[in-house]
């Protein structure tokens, strides 16, 4: 009797609906793509029929067969998404320090412009630069892609540092300055390691962007060019014929595996620097 | 400063072309305001219009399932991070990954979600979306829904881990109920990080492509063809780029709109932090 009624206090309806709630929600989210994982090593032979949630013989014959096929694509995706971490970093960096430090005429104006840049689609830019792309020659090269995805990765980059770059005492450099460094040395030597997570997680965000960019990737390359493996993956359900499923599903794993690692590892930082 | 060049230099050629008659490859002929009117009669247009405001309303699905996520997780004391982990999933893969996934999932012949309903004999046949625009609209907003509900999960339940736990055991001392308590002295305290989440996820849903793209192609017809679809589609499969990118200036002024708002809320919540 005791022991029913402490139960019931402990349980309130609330509790109860919010359980329901959880499962049906968890269940939305984990079901499809566990379905469709176990798609990705099923045989061809399997994809059909009654449904069922256990492959009845698992196989990686589709994963490997679409990285043989791929692997070249993952390559290309691989470089781009570095390179545009490496030229964000390289000029968002002193870019950010340059806005939170410095005095210069028209700097709150300026900062508003790159943040606009943010929210304006990304689609609107992609028709001039394709044009512009082509009068320069960076039309389906690698070079031309770093600098398209670039300027889409860009504001939040800028963003997230400045605000750690004001978030940092201001006359740490002014003490290291005393001490004998220059300007140049006070910044390379204090404020970078005191700003690594932050730039660290700026990477990471960057690297996500860079490998899940569609739109400049898929209309500024040919498939003779540094076509990225989002393309490949977009092609693949093109026309009329009927889709290798289990194939298609191991790709779209095997190309969402990077990204998602890269999301856990790098979620503390995440956490820390977009907190606001 | 390179950087605003980089951006500003293609928008500015872009209102140029919009101007023109410009072909990808070829010459191009000044039409003047020719591509607004094209554009404006065009019946495609219209519908994108229509497509795009409906869209958008995922909008309200991404906050109120955002939310909900987000006390639910606010409110566990065992399970956090197993059930937030759980509820990030969508947003961990690509948006052109979780397309891909849905079209199989939900293809009416081969995909599990039909062929359960009729086995439950919740349906009869199943039901044949991608021939149907309208619904297939419903589903691309609903994978939408799906997909993004997790971005205002993220927001939300940052700063709901930010209320002092003081308040809330007042709220209690003080004999509030579940209810009173949510409207009087959680929501106030999260209003900040809604308006925001609200404002960024109407703009990014205004601008989509990738997702829709991959599940519908924007078809049957145009039935599907959100605007930043319709530009890419007209530049990508018909190299119309001054036509594209007059599609891109009426794009261009409905995010407008928003992100003044975004940027009167913005400075707004720096001038809180400030204070």
């Amino acid at each position: 009797m005791n022991v029913f009624a402490t139960l019931r206090r402990q349980i309130s309806g609330i509790d109860i609906l919010q359980w329901c709630i959880t499962s049906v929600l968890v269940a939305t989210f984990a079901l499809p793509v566990l379905y469709a994982f176990s798609v990705s090593i099923r045989p061809s032979s399997e994809v059909f029929g009654p449904v069922h949630l256990i492959p009845k013989e698992p196989t990686i014959e589709p994963w490997m067969q679409f990285l043989a096929d791929a692997g070249i694509n993952f390559l290309n995706s691989i470089f781009i998404a570095t390179g545009v971490v490496i030229l964000t970093l390289l000029v968002a960096v002193p870019g950010a320090y340059a806005f939170s430090r410095m005095e210069f005429p028209g700097r709150k104006l300026l900062f508003y412009l790159v943040i606009l840049i943010m929210l304006v689609p990304v689609v609107m830019l992609v028709v001039p630069v394709v044009q512009i792309w082509r009068d320069f020659g960076l039309f389906n090269t690698l070079s031309g892609i770093w600098l398209a995805v670039m300027v889409s990765q860009m504001p939040v980059a800028i963003w997230i540092l400045r605000d750690n770059f004001q978030g940092l005492p201001p006359n740490i450099e002014e003490a290291a300055q005393v001490y004998g460094c220059t300007q140049f040395e006070a910044f390379v030597r204090v404020i970078l390691p005191l700003a690594s997570p932050a730039i660290l997680a700026v990477g990471f965000l960057t690297f996500l962007g860079a490998w899940n960019e569609f739109l400049f990737s898929n209309i500024l390359t040919r498939s003779t060019g540094p076509r990225p493996v989002m393309v490949t993956l977009f092609s693949l359900l093109g026309g009329d014929r009927a889709v290798p499923w289990n194939y298609v599903m191991a790709g779209s794993f095997a190309i969402a595996v990077p990204p998602a690692t890269f999301y856990l590892l790098a979620r503390r930082y995440l956490e820390q620097a977009l907190s606001f | 400063m390179y950087l605003l060049f980089l951006v500003w230099y293609p928008a500015l050629q872009g209102l140029y072309m919009s101007f023109f008659e410009w072909p990808l490859l070829g010459d191009q002929s000044y039409v003047g305001i020719g591509n607004y009117e094209y554009l404006l009669t065009w019946e495609a247009f219209r519908r994108s219009i229509f497509t795009t405001v409906i869209y958008s309303l995922q909008t309200v699905g991404h906050l109120v399932l955002g939310t909900v996520m987000g006390l639910i997780v606010w409110r566990q004391k065992r399970f956090k991070t197993v059930t937030s982990l759980m509820f990030l999933i969508p947003i961990l893969l690509p948006p052109l990954v979780t397309g891909t996934l849905f079209r199989h999932v939900l293809e009416p012949d081969l995909g599990p979600f039909f062929a359960l309903l009729v086995d439950f004999g919740l349906l009869k046949s199943p039901i044949y979306w991608s021939n149907d625009g309208n619904l297939a609209l419903l589903v691309i907003t609903l994978v939408g829904v799906w997909t993004w509900s997790s971005f205002v999960f993220l927001l939300v339940y940052a700063s709901l881990e930010s209320i002092p736990d003081a308040h809330i055991e007042a709220s209690r001392l003080y004999g509030a109920g579940a209810v009173q308590r949510l409207r009087r002295v959680i929501l106030p305290q999260i209003k900040t990080a809604l308006l925001i989440a609200l404002v960024l996820r109407i703009i990014r849903n205004l601008g989509k492509v990738a997702q829709p793209y991959q599940i519908t192609r924007g078809g049957p017809g145009f039935d599907t063809t959100v605007l930043g679809l319709l530009v890419y589609r007209l530049a990508w499969e018909r190299g119309e780029l001054g036509l594209a990118f007059a599609g891109s200036i009426v794009l261009g002024l409905i995010t407008f709109v928003f992100i003044a708002l975004f940027m009167w809320q913005f400075e707004r919540s720096s001038e809180e932090v400030a204070a």
